[in-house]
């Protein structure tokens, strides 16, 4: 699958801004949301090819924002990568139960990013 | 057995979300849900720390975040045994957090797909729970009850601060 669209979510402008800066040289289309919500919105009405998301979020957090993009039969194949500080194998389980393709632990180097969109 | 716990009213949320994806978590034998809308988080490695003084099932504070959550035993309260691996499991946020003992890690039980269906026998539920489940569900040769956690910890706390006042 050609990855062409990008959604990244986090509430940090510096993390967001981190990702985009990790993202450019694949000239994919970067969307951008700073919650759940609005990653859920964004999602359905975008299509995006994948997201990346942040787990810990004001408003709906990652993980509820991955069990519902999950449920809805819109958005339920669009693969969802966490991006966050929490990387506890604990967290890793949980992300994984929720559907979520893989986590990176915060920080991270850009070619981690580019390495999760080469295996789609 | 029929099973008819005495609070129904407050039942239909969840069991419109049971048609979707719930949460799924177990204490000892009882599995408890939650609806899939709600904060929650698997914690791991981060210390509690024990108040002195109070119920066996209060097992301390933990700093989730700068946030103080109350750790709740619900296998103490219940008088469950714990099972081989325990995971806390924050629910909800804000003042409105608290956190669990839980045996495994929780699940995600998806309506359609785990076939959550209204059983004719169940275990009997520990009286301090009955006014909090709103049914039963039974999934996966688990019986599993909606939780109305909230009311639960407002209700243990209330009565904790009554029994310190008296």
């Amino acid at each position: 699958m050609a990855i062409q669209k990008i959604l990244i979510c986090d509430d940090s402008q510096t993390d967001l801004a981190n990702l985009q800066t990790a993202l450019k040289g694949t000239q994919c289309q970067l969307l951008t949301a700073s919650d759940g919500d609005e990653a859920i919105r964004k999602a359905k009405s975008e299509q995006p090819d994948i997201i990346f998301m942040d787990i810990v979020m004001p408003g709906m957090d990652g993980y509820a924002a991955c069990r519902s993009l999950r449920d809805d039969p819109a958005t339920k194949n669009i693969p969802v990568i966490f991006v966050s500080s929490k990387h506890q194998k604990a967290d890793r389980v949980w992300a994984q139960l929720q559907g979520a393709k893989n986590l990176i632990a915060k920080p991270y180097e850009a070619a981690e990013i580019t390495a999760v969109l080469s295996a789609f | 057995m029929a099973i008819d716990y005495p609070d129904q009213r407050d039942a239909a949320p969840l069991t419109n979300e049971l048609a979707q994806t719930v949460l799924g978590f177990r204490v000892g034998e009882l599995g408890f849900l939650l609806p899939a809308s709600l904060h929650c988080e698997v914690i791991e490695r981060l210390p509690v720390n024990p108040i002195p003084n109070v119920e066996p099932w209060f097992s301390g504070l933990l700093n989730i975040r700068g946030n103080i959550v109350p750790v709740v035993d619900l296998h103490c309260l219940l008088g469950a045994s714990p099972g081989k691996k325990r995971y806390l499991f924050a629910v909800d946020r804000g003042d409105k957090a608290v956190a669990l003992w839980i045996d495994g890690y929780p699940q995600i039980l998806t309506g359609p797909d785990r076939s959550l269906q209204v059983p004719e026998a169940l275990p009997i539920l520990p009286v301090r729970l009955q006014r909090y489940v709103s049914g039963a569900y039974w999934c996966s040769g688990q019986a599993w009850f909606p939780l109305q956690f909230g009311q639960l910890f407002k209700a243990l706390g209330c009565g904790y601060a009554a029994k310190d006042t008296a």
